[in-house]
């Protein structure tokens, strides 16, 4: 009994679809390029964070002592921060290693440094952090005990990097959001409107069903039919897209940029946001559906 | 099987389509509803099957309380009610057959059973080989025995019919009356909203005449 209604409402849904055919592609169209938008948003936001997840395990930071402190105290400060939980590697470098390694740095202009009379570099202390904590917040919150410590001057770990790139993220978040939820309601809208044309274009059949006594809910069954196919063919759509672009531009992006990636691979969206964008592709039909229904059948 | 008590009919734009009606349709009866244009006879074929609602009053079909009845039972009754109109509504796109098992596949029937009886109720309207034809490739008279077969599928206990051979000529008329005279004959209780007063004296067990909205011939109940 349910099987062969379940026929019958999926044969009026292909006929719906088959009859309307334009009309479909554009409903189909529509959630593409939403999902396709928020798809390209999902992949640029995972991967930055990775990027900056990888920067942070990279990073070190530089703890620059007080040029007059005594060995003593250097070697105090030194086991301060080799006991905090998050220190991995200590390393020392004296004025003279850092005036070396300076003048490594600035190789041929290296003369402009002849003429010191004395060395202006501090000591530091150079600290590797445990994989673990090797990200932007355990960072923040270990430099925060470092400075608690005496006879230290400075403590450097591009702090002004990690703040933009941060905040670069922050914003990409939420531009994204903003524009996912306006894309949102405006793909809804457009899918009501061609779930309304299409009920538009089969009112007689629908006042005939009607007459011979089918209940509101097998009136819509085939709608909502059309409405899920609608969102799945555009959901497979869209991923399709996604992942021949990805395919392109990883190519490009890996060989001019790799520099700044490091050695964090580029990915593609994850299997759960895989399925999550599949769902939000039905639920968008769905939705479609619901929000141009309600008025058609009324009596 | 149909009973109306003292009921009004105002439309919202406050036209009074039907005052003070009182009738009692019995089970079997071959029910005839004449007026002018404008008398009502619609309205009352609509009231019937709650494609319209009454004003004040009560209808009871088949025992239910049409003022009571719930929305979502609205279906089930209008299952056992066949209605057919003036126009045929027939789905243009869609052969005899499909037209026809159209009222039994929304019901979930058995495709063996829809064969059958689509067969069944063909052969009675006399259309079993035209199954594959469109609509709009057979002739009104046939329309419309399409659009009673599909009335009669589900096996209703009352037909309705509004103005079924407006658009025909007087042959046809008649042929389409002997088939609802058949229908009859089985057993379901039939009611012909028409202007045609001569068909009605030909044809009808029972007659009832309205005028701007009244039944005029009470006395017939
Ligand atoms: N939906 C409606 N809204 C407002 N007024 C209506 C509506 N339907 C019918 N009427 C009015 O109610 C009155 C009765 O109409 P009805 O259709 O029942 O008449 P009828 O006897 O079927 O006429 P006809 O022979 O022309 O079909 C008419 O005056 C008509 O204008
Ligand atoms: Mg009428």
């Amino acid at each position: 009994m349910l099987l062969y209604r379940l026929f019958f409402f999926v044969r009026e849904a292909v006929q719906g679809i088959k009859n309307n055919a334009f009309i479909h592609a554009i409903a189909i169209g529509t959630i593409t390029f939403a999902l396709l938008t928020f798809g390209i948003f999902i992949i640029t936001v995972i991967n930055l964070d990775r990027i900056f997840d990888d920067w942070g395990k990279r990073m070190h930071v530089i703890v620059y002592l007080d040029g007059k402190s005594t060995e003593e105290e250097t070697t105090a400060v030194s086991e301060a921060i080799a006991g905090l939980p998050q220190t991995g590697k200590v390393t020392y470098i004296s004025k003279e290693e850092a005036l070396s390694m300076l003048k490594e740095n600035l190789q041929n202009q290296a003369g402009i440094l002849d003429n010191l009379d004395e060395n202006p570099l501090p000591p530091s202390l150079e600290v590797q952090l445990k994989e673990e904590h090797a990200n932007p917040q355990s960072i923040s919150i270990f430099v925060k005990e470092v400075k608690k410590l005496n006879n230290i001057s400075d403590v450097d770990y591009g702090q002004e990097w990690l703040r933009k790139f941060s905040a670069f993220i922050s914003m990409i978040k939420l531009v994204g959001t903003g524009v996912g939820g306006f894309l949102l309601l405006a793909t809804i809208f457009i899918i009501s409107n061609t779930i309304k044309l299409t009920i538009y274009s089969r009112r007689d059949e629908i006042e005939i069903m009607k007459l011979v006594g089918a209940t509101n809910l097998s009136i819509q069954i085939p709608f909502f039919l059309e409405g899920i196919t609608q969102g799945f063919l555009a959901s497979l759509l869209s991923l399709g897209i996604l992942y021949v672009g990805f395919k392109l531009l990883i190519y490009k992006i890996t060989i001019d940029y790799s520099l700044y990636l490091g050695y964090v691979d580029i990915i593609f969206l994850p299997q759960k946001l895989f399925a999550a964008l599949i769902l939000l592709g039905i639920a968008l039909g769905i939705f479609g559906c619901v929000f141009s229904m309600g008025r058609f059948l009324k009596v | 099987m149909i009973q109306m008590f003292d009921v009004y009919k105002v439309y919202p734009n406050k036209h009074s389509a039907l005052t003070a009606i009182n009738l009692h349709i019995n089970k079997g009866d071959f029910t005839f509803l004449t007026g002018q244009s404008g008398a009502g006879k619609t309205t009352m074929i609509n009231l019937i099957f709650c494609a319209e609602r009454a004003t004040k009053g009560q209808i009871v079909v088949k025992g239910i309380n049409l003022g009571k009845i719930k929305k979502s039972r609205i279906p089930y009754l209008r299952r056992d009610i066949g209605v057919v109109f003036q126009d045929f509504k027939l789905l243009n796109s869609r052969t005899v057959f499909e037209n026809v098992v159209f009222a039994l596949e929304v019901t979930g029937a058995r495709r063996a059973e829809i064969k059958r009886k689509a067969w069944q109720v063909l052969k009675l309207v006399g259309l079993q080989n035209r199954l594959d034809a469109t609509p709009l490739e057979l002739s009104g008279g046939e329309q419309q025995r399409i659009a009673i077969a599909r009335a009669i599928i589900n096996d209703p206990t009352i037909l309705l019919a509004d103005e079924p051979t407006g658009n025909l000529d007087s042959e046809i008329t008649h042929d389409i009356m002997e088939l609802f005279k058949n229908i009859n004959n089985r057993g379901t209780t039939v009611v012909i909203a028409t202007h045609n007063n001569t068909l009605a004296q030909q044809y009808a067990t029972r007659h009832l005449t309205l005028e701007r909205g009244r039944i005029i011939n009470p006395e017939e109940q």
